[in-house]
């Protein structure tokens, strides 16, 4: 006989998404889930970005060893957790779920979570955030976004890194962002460049991410 | 390689289906997944062969059928089908379009048969 199910395979994984996005909703902590290649520079945007933000943050960090990026953020004097996956290509709703108690949740604006550097793996994996960040380093070239369209179609904002090295790369940045456009036409994009002494695109991104922290609490 | 933790969930979630049942053989798992799921059936097979030894899935085929993107254009609002992404409208040849499907992945049925029924 035949069963017929219709049954995700991310079942699982969205059941548990929606209980984050349910307490965070609840404790009132706005959530962003960054996704980007090996060295795309997510560790560096946040080191830049977070003093730009007058926020209560709190970070999670995914790697598959070491607690370097951690050690990162909490030179920032903002409390950061390290997630090892021991080889797992990508963090799961249920692995932020088992590090959400270290935080003071009823205390936070902001969860940060830099997922493990992979442009393919985590796409699929909700961790119950709002906003979605995939951050491309341009030195990787401007054709990823065709060479990986289902990671930029479930972006919700594309930040485009190491501008400084575009030109060096021989990449069109007008070309990259049509082809995100061709993609995913909903996707924001913003240019920036996360070099310590040559800072650029963090003022309005942090004003861009204010604004929608803003607009959701006012929806409540 | 992602496809181990999911095909994972997805034995335990058809042996949590197949529980009411006096199951004698699983004979086939369809799985249906859209091209911008981001698995592999290569992958999948080799899980489904590494992971299913010495379970209620051991004789049983894994089928992964591929389901293709489906598109709506923002410039003329046709609905059609596309292999991959970019996809340019076939009606206008615009080359911006909001995405309807073709991300999903699921346990679309199990064919098995029942003890004491004859195939
Ligand atoms: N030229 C240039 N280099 C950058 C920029 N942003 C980051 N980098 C450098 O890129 C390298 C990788 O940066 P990380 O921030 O560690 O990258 P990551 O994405 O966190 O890496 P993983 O967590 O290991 O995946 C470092 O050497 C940074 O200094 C940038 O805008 N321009
Ligand atoms: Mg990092
Ligand atoms: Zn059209």
């Amino acid at each position: 006989m035949k069963l017929d199910l219709n049954m995700s395979l991310m079942e699982k994984n969205d059941a548990i998404a929606a209980a984050i996005r349910a307490e965070l909703q609840q404790q009132g902590v706005y959530s962003i889930n960054i996704i980007g290649s090996p060295g795309a520079g997510k560790t560096s945007l946040l080191e830049r970005l977070l003093p730009h933000l007058p926020l209560q943050t709190a970070v999670i960090e995914g790697d598959l060893a070491t607690a370097r990026d951690a050690q990162r953020i909490s030179a920032c004097a903002v409390p950061a957790v390290q997630i090892n996956t021991d080889g797992g290509c990508h963090l799961d709703a249920a692995m932020i779920k088992k590090v959400l108690p270290v935080f003071d949740l009823a205390k936070t604006d902001l969860l940060i979570i830099e997922n493990v550097g992979n442009l393919v793996c985590p796409t699929g994996f909700d961790l119950g955030e709002d906003l979605r960040i995939v951050l491309l380093s341009l030195a990787e070239g401007g054709d990823k976004p065709a060479k990986y369209p289902a990671t930029f179609l479930a972006a919700d904002l594309v930040l485009l890194n190491k501008i400084d090295l575009a030109e060096l790369c021989d990449v069109d940045i007008a070309q990259v962002k049509a082809e995100i456009a061709q993609i995913n036409p909903k996707a924001e994009i913003l240019e920036v460049c996360c070099r310590k002494n040559h800072q650029q695109g963090l003022e309005e991104l942090a004003a861009l991410l204010l604004a929608k922290i803003n607009a959701k609490k006012t929806q409540e | 390689m992602h496809e181990t933790a999911l095909l994972q969930n997805l034995l335990s979630a058809a042996e949590e289906a197949l529980a009411p049942y006096e199951v004698e053989k699983v004979e086939r798992l369809t799985v249906k997944a859209g091209v911008l799921a981001n698995l592999l059936p290569d992958a999948l097979d080799f899980a489904f062969e590494t992971l299913t030894p010495g379970t209620i899935f051991a004789a049983a085929e894994l089928v992964v059928e591929t389901l293709p993107i489906g598109a709506r254009c923002l410039g003329c609002g046709a609905e059609y089908e596309a292999e991959k992404l970019p996809a340019a409208c076939p009606m206008c040849g615009g080359e911006q379009a909001e995405v309807l499907s073709g991300t999903e992945a699921y346990l679309d049925n199990i064919e098995f048969s029942l003890k004491g029924e004859s195939q």
